[in-house]
């Protein structure tokens, strides 16, 4: 971005394909649930204006796509990103294990200045299924292993605490953003120029 | 028996004619009679006495008024020889149609060539068909470079080399994985570059130099060439690079030479090159005229001849140019695009010459009649060489019939009642009509006039230019396609223009079948696709009931059946949603077998590379045709990501799929780069507002809309996403018009030309990305830092690549020819390699490398400061043991990495400790030891050992006198066991392997080496030998003396533990004599503490253990070396 709007959040929702990040996105925008979305091919995004503590920022929120296959090509836009959410299916452990992989992952094609805080908050979502198979405290205990990321019990589908999971978000994204804007003496531009070299600019990761 | 035709003397004196027909001869050898008896029995023997090679039955060919007779055929029983010529009579009836005799002779050597090729081993063939010459440069360039016998020379170029100002004349050497160049001028200068380390290759156009080419390697090293012959070099080596490319992409293993190229009928093959050049350029030449014809990848272009074809529809003779392969007589104008034609063989009845000696036009004919008659026939005219073509078409006749006659409907039946359990849902199903039947759409009245027009003017050209597959194929039919396909013949036409219908011809039954088998998916891809299905295309109602989604679920589940390498991958399910609703269930499987393999080759990949070349390419067309916009979407650093979802998806996930189908017509139509045209003209007209977006999320939302609102007039019902109408941006009809007309210079073979040139870039960028991915995977856990493990994961890779080389060959050396050992073993790695090369996503990283134990022992000689010391394999051998926890006889990136790890890097004690542990059974077995052992008495241990120490030294070259036996890996594996029962006669404690495992971990880990087991006598000399060894490599005497001092303290400390035991043993009370005796035995002993303290108690010892290894260079040298090591590791098979 050649230049980065101010009041402007960048929100990646990251998780295996399935867990409902579409839907929640949809959920927290549109206000509703509906069982007719297509898979998320590439990347999609959605944006909100919102209010936080009596300021108006807009959040765009950057839905993937979670198959394995296409994990690697997300990451172009990993970058300037300000919190990051990571969403697992509380009935299915699996996608509770993937959560490490996948925040291993952000931080390193997403070179956040500082990695050990950046804003994360992880939502266990389908609640409303009720058979939950990852329990609370499991979940809240890998929070706490990672520097305390902010935890949330939601359901795309019934609302629940989805409000109150992208208004953290929204704090959390502002509090990093605000620390940014102290080091941000030059836009983090990405430039690309010769040919041969754009592979090592553009996704390959960076050099930290 | 067939042999290679040669020209050979009638020679009537010593030949009798048995049978003779117009062109062959049936010979027996003079004095032989029918009936054997003792006379017949004499001659044969005299005559086999003095003519070895001759067998007494043969067979001639000849043409008449010809004086050269061709031996075609030998044998030494009449029966043997009466088969071939029964095969002869059969098959070879056909002669009598060819006007001339030179013809016949073609003909019939190519037939009794293609039939030797069938019954004798390639490489013999192949090496027939090399040129002299060629096999001298083969012999040269395998010299020159080191090269495997098995690497094979493409061809040789004449070719300067530029290094600073000075150009080094000298020859450059293609072959299937390396360029090679050698000159002399100025001393030796060789060069080996692996295709698989080329990043990138231009022609560079200059005045100064020209014909020049230059490379770009991955290790950011530059290469000139200029090349007397640059543009079929130039040519040669992007091809090779593709193969290497491809081999990357699909792990597949290896290039395999096309033999068939061997039999293939065509009458002036030039032989003045290598056989792999001519079968890279006819692979060149095949593809091409798949992509032209869109055609199966199995198509193999025969031949081409210049011919004109009586178009029925406006009476005229149309030049052009016939093409011929296995399956398929195509035709395609001079004047572009004005008429082709695709004719499957299996379609044809009969091909005959007809001539009209009134019209000059239809001279030297051919009319091709059809089985059908919805299609009358096909005219083609003016064909030189037209006996030639005739007798061609109708040899693949005859090969496709047989084909037919073996119909594997039969092998179907057997196959499902084989597998009759399965369960009730693959059973209960029928075949699912197209979806659009029970769910019509919903069209206004306009609408509905316009389908109804459309569907009168595709009848029209139905009736005018024929249906099927094989109806003319116009400039017209172009302009109907763009106009958008009637609902109703969108299955018809989809089907024939994509190919999807030949590939359903030719496997009927197989969709069944692999709904049948459908149990036998994996269970993780079941659960993608299961949660996809509702996911696919939800706003149509049929993908909201079972009906839709039931044949979902059976095409999607048999394409991942069909297709394993692909399985399934998302954006599959909403094409094939679409596909479903227009065609039936069978039809929409094989259009998506066409659309995953043919003209969306690696879309769907394990690793989506497909999608990511051209994506590459996009950018690239951007930059030419958009080069205002390039800029500015450079800076939003998004090009790359905005149109996966219309490459993957071919628009239906980002525009309203009734629009989308248009677009789809086109595709299946015209091919992949309808997808191009109208991606660029979607960003050109979007341009102007696309400059003015403030970051990408913006630019992005600004297309989104764009495309949700390409609008097709017809429907009832306006488009509403989230409660609210779309906006109507374009017409469909409008948006397709326009992209042809402004980016109709964007053809096939531009696009293919890109794909070529993006897909190595693509390539060598995941490669890079995988390995960075698998160093930052272990770096946490090994000693080694990111530029020594980077180091050492090229060298890895490099030496997997090497190996797949080898097994490629060893594959495709004839059975019989080669030891059956070597063949098992390379079967056998054969399977590691594909096994477990294959990337899979959900595996940490390092797990996409693994070594064997050859490439171990190889790292261990080249890269462990232990390497060199001598019998440095026997204890590669045991640390592999050691660290091979799963025993599978693999190691994956991060076990090989700790323990190189260990060595180069760790602490002294911990050094120390590896060695102790490999010297301890059973990881070195007691009957290994106890050959090797010469103290035969304990009182003069101390003395021998002194003498021991001293011996070895003065005799380095000669091993001591009863060496370990070297432990290959075949008789290695086998330790275990051989331990085990060692240990039950044995009073010495039973250590498994995995206890030492243990013990090693804990004493890494916590620096505990108190649970060491104790080391007996036997193995503490072979331990100490060993220290011996690396220390020779030191020569330094200083050491040998301090080893020797150190030995002695250690002996005696073994001793005094036996002592001690003794009188333990004398305090128990008496014993048995002999048992007191076997106890004491086994008594001495060692504990690892007070090896490692009394080592490092010698200061000059120590240094040495924590001296540090510069690994980097090591791999530098190592690398250096590679050919080289390679060469003897295959020597040492
Ligand atoms: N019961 C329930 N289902 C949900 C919830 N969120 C999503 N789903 C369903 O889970 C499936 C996957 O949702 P989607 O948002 O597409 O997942 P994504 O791949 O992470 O984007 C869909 O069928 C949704 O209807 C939820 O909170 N509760
Ligand atoms: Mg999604």
């Amino acid at each position: 971005m050649a230049t980065k709007k101010k009041g402007l959040l960048k929100v990646i929702i990251l998780g295996d394909t399935g867990v409902g990040k579409t839907s929640l996105m949809n959920q927290f925008v549109n206000r509703k649930f509906s069982g007719q979305y297509k898979a998320t091919i590439g990347a999609d995004f959605l944006t909100k204006e919102i209010m936080v503590d009596d300021r108006v920022v807009t959040m765009q929120i950057w839905d993937t796509a979670g198959q394995e296959r296409f994990q690697s090509l997300g990451v172009a836009f990993y970058r300037g990103a300000d919190c990051c959410v990571l969403v697992f299916d509380v009935t299915l452990p699996n996608t509770f294990k993937s959560l490490d992989s996948w925040r291993d992952e952000f931080l390193v094609q997403a070179c956040p200045r500082d990695p050990e805080n950046f804003p994360f908050v992880v939502l266990g979502n389908k609640i409303d299924l009720g058979n939950a198979a990852v329990p609370s405290k499991r979940a809240e205990r890998w929070c706490q292993s990672k520097n305390n990321i902010p935890y949330f019990e939601t359901s795309a589908k019934d609302a629940t605490n989805v409000e109150q999971a992208f208004q953290a978000i929204a704090k959390n994204a502002l509090a990093q953003e605000s620390e940014q804007d102290l080091y941000n003496e030059f836009p983090d531009q990405i430039k690309l120029t010769g040919d041969s070299n754009r592979f090592n600019n553009n996704d390959a990761g960076c050099s930290c | 028996m067939w042999i290679k035709p040669r020209q050979v003397p009638i020679a009537p004196s010593q030949w009798n004619n048995e049978t003779q027909t117009l062109y062959f001869i049936l010979q027996r050898r003079k004095g032989l009679t029918e009936r054997g008896g003792l006379t017949s029995l004499l001659a044969n023997t005299v005559q086999s006495f003095f003519d070895t090679n001759q067998p007494p039955f043969r067979i001639l060919h000849q043409t008449p008024n010809s004086e050269v007779y061709y031996e075609i055929s030998s044998a030494s029983t009449l029966d043997e020889i009466n088969k071939d010529w029964d095969w002869l009579q059969k098959n070879l009836d056909c002669l009598t149609r060819f006007e001339k005799n030179e013809d016949i002779t073609d003909f019939v050597v190519c037939k009794v060539r293609s039939m030797i090729a069938d019954n004798y081993p390639i490489e013999i063939l192949l090496e027939e068909e090399q040129p002299k010459y060629f096999k001298t440069a083969s012999q040269k360039f395998k010299t020159l470079f080191n090269m495997p016998p098995e690497e094979k020379l493409v061809t040789d170029y004449s070719c300067s080399y530029w290094k600073g100002r000075l150009p080094r004349q000298g020859c450059l050497y293609l072959s299937v994985n390396n360029l090679c160049f050698y000159s002399n001028m100025f001393g030796d200068t060789k060069i080996i570059i692996r295709w698989t380390d080329v990043r990138d290759l231009e022609e560079v156009p200059s005045l100064i130099f020209p014909d020049s080419v230059r490379i770009y390697t991955c290790d950011n090293k530059k290469y000139f060439f200029s090349i007397v012959n640059k543009r079929e070099a130039f040519c040669l080596m992007r091809q090779l690079i593709d193969i290497a490319m491809k081999q990357l992409i699909d792990e597949k293993i290896g290039f395999t030479e096309d033999t068939d190229l061997l039999l293939k009928m065509s009458k002036n093959v030039p032989k003045s090159q290598s056989f792999l050049k001519r079968d890279l350029d006819a692979r060149a030449v095949s593809e091409a005229y798949r992509l032209l014809f869109r055609l199966p990848g199995n198509e193999k272009l025969d031949g081409s001849i210049d011919a004109t074809l009586f178009t029925p529809y406006n009476k005229k003779n149309v030049w052009g140019r016939i093409f011929l392969s296995q399956n398929y007589l195509c035709f395609d104008s001079r004047v572009k695009g004005l008429v082709s034609l695709i004719i499957p063989l299996r379609d044809v009845n009969l091909a005959e010459k007809v001539d009209n000696n009134f019209n000059p036009e239809i001279r030297k004919s051919i009319l091709i009649s059809m089985k059908n008659s919805a299609m009358p026939g096909f005219l083609f005219s003016r064909i030189k060489d037209r006996d030639f073509l005739i007798s061609k078409i109708s040899e693949l006749l005859s090969k496709i019939e047989i084909n037919e006659g073996s119909d594997n409907s039969i092998t179907l039946i057997r196959q499902s009642s084989i597998d009759g359990q399965s369960d009730d849902e693959s059973m209960n199903w029928e075949i699912q009509e197209p979806l659009i039947r029970l769910y019509p759409r919903k069209l206004t009245s306009e609408g509905r006039l316009k389908e109804v027009k459309s569907e009168k003017l595709w009848e029209r050209y139905f009736i005018e230019y024929g249906r099927g597959v094989s109806l003319y194929r116009t400039t017209e039919l172009t302009n109907l396609i763009l106009k958008g396909v009637p609902d109703g013949l969108r299955r018809e036409v989809w089907m024939i223009f994509s190919g999807a219908r030949n590939e359903m011809a030719c496997n009927k039954n197989q969709y069944r079948m692999f709904v049948k088998n459908s149990s036998r998916i994996f269970e993780n891809t079941k659960e993608e696709i299961e949660r996809d299905l509702r996911r696919s295309l939800p706003e149509y109602p049929a993908f909201q009931e079972d009906i839709g989604i039931n044949a979902l679920r059976r095409v999607l589940t048999a394409y991942a059946i069909r297709n394993p390498q692909i399985g399934y991958c998302q954006a599959m399910n909403i094409v094939a949603s679409v596909l479903l609703i227009y065609c039936s269930e069978e039809e929409a499987f094989w259009l998506l077998v066409c659309l995953c393999e043919y003209l969306l080759p690696d879309y769907y990949n394990t690793k989506v590379v497909g999608a990511l070349i051209d994506q590459g390419v996009m950018e690239e067309l951007i930059a030419r045709h958009l080069p205002n916009l390039h800029k500015i979407l450079d800076c939003l650093g998004m090009i790359r990501m905005i149109s996966l979802s219309w490459f993957l998806t071919i628009f239906i996930s980002v525009m309203p799929h009734f629009s989308a189908v248009n677009i789809m017509d086109a595709f299946f139509y015209d091919g992949a780069k309808i997808i191009f045209q109208v991606a660029l003209t979607v960003l050109q007209t979007n341009q102007e507002k696309l400059i003015k977006c403030q970051d990408d999320g913006e630019a992005i939302q600004l297309l989104t809309k764009y495309l949700q609102g390409v609008h097709n007039d017809n429907d009832e019902e306006a488009v509403v996403k989230d409660g609210e109408v779309v906006e109507k941006t374009i017409h469909v009809e409008k948006l397709l018009h326009t992209s042809c007309v402004n980016y109709g210079m964007l053809t096939t073979g531009l696009i293919e030309k890109l794909r070529l040139k993006h897909r190595l870039r693509t390539v060598q960028h995941l490669e890079e990305n995988l390995g960075k991915n698998v160093v930052r995977s272990v770096i946490n856990d090994v000693y080694l830092n990111q530029e020594e493990l980077q180091g050492l994961l090229d060298f890895v890779r490099q030496e997997i690549l090497t190996i797949q080389v080898r097994i490629n060959y060893v594959n495709k050396t004839p059975k019989e020819s080669t030891s059956s050992s070597l063949e098992e073993t390379f079967e056998e790695k054969k399977k590691n390699y594909t096994e477990f090369i294959k990337y899979d996503p959900s595996q940490p990283s390092y797990m996409s490398y693994h070594v064997d134990f050859d490439l171990f022992r190889l790292i261990y000689v080249k890269l462990s400061p232990w390497g060199t010391a001598s019998y440095a394999e026997d204890v590669a051998a045991r640390i592999f043991r050691l660290i091979d926890t799963n025993n599978d006889g693999l190691l994956n990136f991060k076990e090989l990495a700790r323990i190189l790890g260990i060595m180069c890097r760790a602490d002294v004690t911990e050094k120390l400790t590896l060695l102790y542990i490999v010297h301890l059974p059973p990881l070195l077995p007691e009957s290994d030891v106890r050959a090797n052992t010469n103290f035969d008495s304990d009182a003069d241990m101390a003395t021998d050992a002194l003498e021991f120490f001293r011996e070895s030294r003065s005799s380095v070259s000669t091993p001591p006198s009863s060496a370990l036996s070297t432990p290959t890996f075949d008789n290695f594996i086998s330790y275990e066991t051989a331990s085990c029962t060692d240990a039950e006669d044995d009073v010495s404690e039973v250590i498994s392997v995995k206890s030492l495992r243990s013990a090693f971990e804990s004493c890494i880990n916590n620096f505990n080496s108190k649970s060491l087991p104790k080391m007996d006598q036997a193995h503490f000399s072979a331990l100490w030998h060993t220290m011996y060894n690396i220390m020779q490599v030191e020569s330094n005497p200083n050491l040998t003396f301090a080893l020797t001092r150190i030995g002695n303290i250690l002996f005696e400390t073994g001793e005094v533990g036996k002592r001690f035991m003794k009188s333990k043993d004398m305090k128990s009370g008496p014993k048995e004599s002999d048992a007191a005796e076997s106890a004491s035995e086994g008594e001495w002993c060692i504990t690892g503490d007070q090896f490692i303290a009394n080592v490092l108690s010698d200061s000059s010892l120590a240094d040495v253990f924590s001296r540090p290894v510069n690994l980097v260079l090591k791999i530098s040298t190592a690398e250096e070396g590679r050919i080289s090591s390679l060469q003897s590791l295959t020597e040492a098979r």
